[in-house]
């Protein structure tokens, strides 16, 4: 019992600190960075990592770590709006289905679980190639991909709490049920709810860097981790710190948000 | 004869869905079997029977959980309420015992202000004291919680209280005080109860009248103590006897 505790806490401290410190990065990419991302400086093209230019310089003369904040930034902003979009109406269809059940529950858990059987990075092209490319255009297509996963946790505790006495106690005192959706058993919901979004939000991130990696995503010259990671390849041999600045910042963000993810999904699990 | 009525059950037949087999429709099965009764003022009903028998299925099927239904339940109260066996399943994890509390009258649209004294006050009729209010139900016992249950239901001065097995998860010093509890709290919140249990000791302690449930018919009712002293139905003889 002691040692899984501490592991919890381990997996959560760690991650917490990475997060964190990925988190305050991101934020502060918004507000300052060292130089102008987009600044071009033909006199500093490829320069190796030095205390003027913390990450090197890119092919253009742009200062890395300064791109890599923002790109961040972008990615961060893409991937919480996408778990956003899919938490948000995941909850709603997860909630109506898993509490009324019924045949609109069968349609739509059978929609899910197709839109789940297909590979979806695949449909995620699809939706791109219909609707255009573009950062609004893969936050929308990403959101919508997220919707069954969430939906289906939601739908399984809903469904398994509507059971549970303390439900139908509320129903006889005359709780509406809006309410004992929401403030009932939405609460009981976050155990597996929180670990889903972490693990959500680390999906996210890879997605965007790999659909903005093929060129379908963040479209130049705005800054992503997956468009600067697309452009780095070209410069590997002759500028590696471009590719290993970004990876790595990609490395951390995934990293930290998984960790705290399994200390999550691991502590709420002991009880 | 003048008591008033409270719950008036006419030839009620309850049916469950059997399970699917293969492409067949599911067999309808019958639960409850034309049962009738009526429960007055200021009494309490106890429900006997074996497991199985339908003796649940008739406490859903009174409060309405139950949608599968033939033949009329007429309540004259408003709002009845239910405690149920398990007190793990009965009260909400993730909130306070002062939040539990305070729901019902919430959803009545008591008050902040009197609504906190009126749960606080509860709360210390039931035995449980202002320290407990913050506490989570995994924080306290089987018998705490089951007394919490029982303030959640009455809360809200209802008039009929259906009890489905409210003691039998618990061991027997626990299951007294709860009784007595219960006892106590029907003459203060003028109650009636249904009581539902498996248990002849139990129903002896505390019921006025006995209905006798057997296969999802009632055989046999009376008052308590003419029951025990003659049984009419073999049945009841039966589950006296063992």
């Amino acid at each position: 019992m002691k040692k899984v505790k501490l592991n919890a806490n381990i997996f959560t401290l760690c991650g917490g600190i990475i997060a964190g410190f990925v988190t305050v990065l991101t934020v502060m990419g918004f507000f300052w960075t060292p130089y102008d991302p987009n600044a071009m400086d033909a006199d500093a093209k490829k320069l190796a990592p030095s205390l003027t230019h913390i990450l090197g310089t890119d092919n253009f003369g742009r200062d890395i770590f300064s791109r890599v904040l923002e790109g961040a930034g972008t990615t961060f902003i893409i991937a919480v709006s996408v778990v956003a979009i899919g938490c948000l109406l995941g909850i709603i269809i997860g909630a109506l289905c898993g509490y009324y059940g019924g045949a609109a529950d069968v349609i739509l858990t059978r929609i899910c679980d197709s839109i789940t059987a297909l590979p979806s990075f695949l449909l995620a092209l699809v939706i791109v190639s219909v609707i255009g490319a573009g950062t609004y255009n893969i936050i929308i297509a990403l959101g919508i991909l997220f919707i069954p996963s969430f939906a289906r946790i939601v739908r399984a505790e809903f469904a398994k709490e509507r059971e549970r006495n303390y439900i139908k106690s509320a129903k006889l005192m005359g709780v509406s049920d809006l309410r004992i959706m929401l403030v009932h058993i939405l609460p009981n919901t976050k155990g597996v709810l929180l670990p889903a979004i972490t693990i959500g939000f680390n999906n996210a991130v890879l997605s965007e860097a790999s659909m903005s990696f093929l060129g379908i995503g963040v479209q130049p010259p705005f800054a992503s981790l997956g468009a600067m990671l697309s452009e780095s390849q070209t410069y590997l041999s002759s500028s590696p710190w471009y590719a290993i600045g970004t990876g790595g910042m990609i490395v951390l963000m995934i990293l930290g948000f998984s960790l705290l993810s399994e200390g999550l999904s691991r502590n709420s699990s002991k009880i | 004869m003048d008591k008033e009525l409270l719950l008036e059950v006419k030839n009620l037949s309850c049916f469950y869905e059997g399970k699917r087999k293969g492409l067949k429709k599911p067999e309808r099965k019958q639960v409850l079997k034309n049962v009738s009764l009526k429960i007055y003022k200021d009494e309490i009903v106890g429900l006997v029977g074996e497991s199985g028998c339908g003796k649940s299925t008739l406490s859903k099927a009174i409060l309405g959980l139950i949608t599968d239904c033939e033949g009329d339940v007429i309540h004259y109260s408003k709002l009845p309420q239910m405690v149920f066996q398990d007190p793990f399943s009965s009260l909400n994890p993730e909130k306070s015992i002062l939040w539990i509390l305070e729901e019902p009258l919430r959803a009545q649209g008591v008050p902040k202000q009197e609504r906190k004294e009126r749960a606080l006050k509860m709360l210390d009729r039931i035995g449980l004291g202002e320290g407990y209010a913050n506490r989570k139900p995994d924080e306290l016992s089987g018998g705490q919680r089951q007394r919490v249950a029982i303030a959640s239901a009455i809360i809200t001065h209802p008039k009929f209280l259906i009890a489905d097995e409210p003691v039998s998860a618990l061991d027997v010093t626990v299951q007294a005080q709860i009784l007595r509890l219960m006892k106590e709290l029907k003459d203060e919140f003028d109650l009636s109860y249904l009581f539902i249990s498996h248990d002849l000791d139990v129903i002896y302690q505390i019921c006025d009248r006995v209905m006798v449930m057997r296969n999802g018919e009632i055989v046999e009712e009376n008052e308590t103590q003419k029951l025990f002293d003659d049984p009419k139905h073999p049945y009841t003889k039966k589950l006296l006897n063992t």
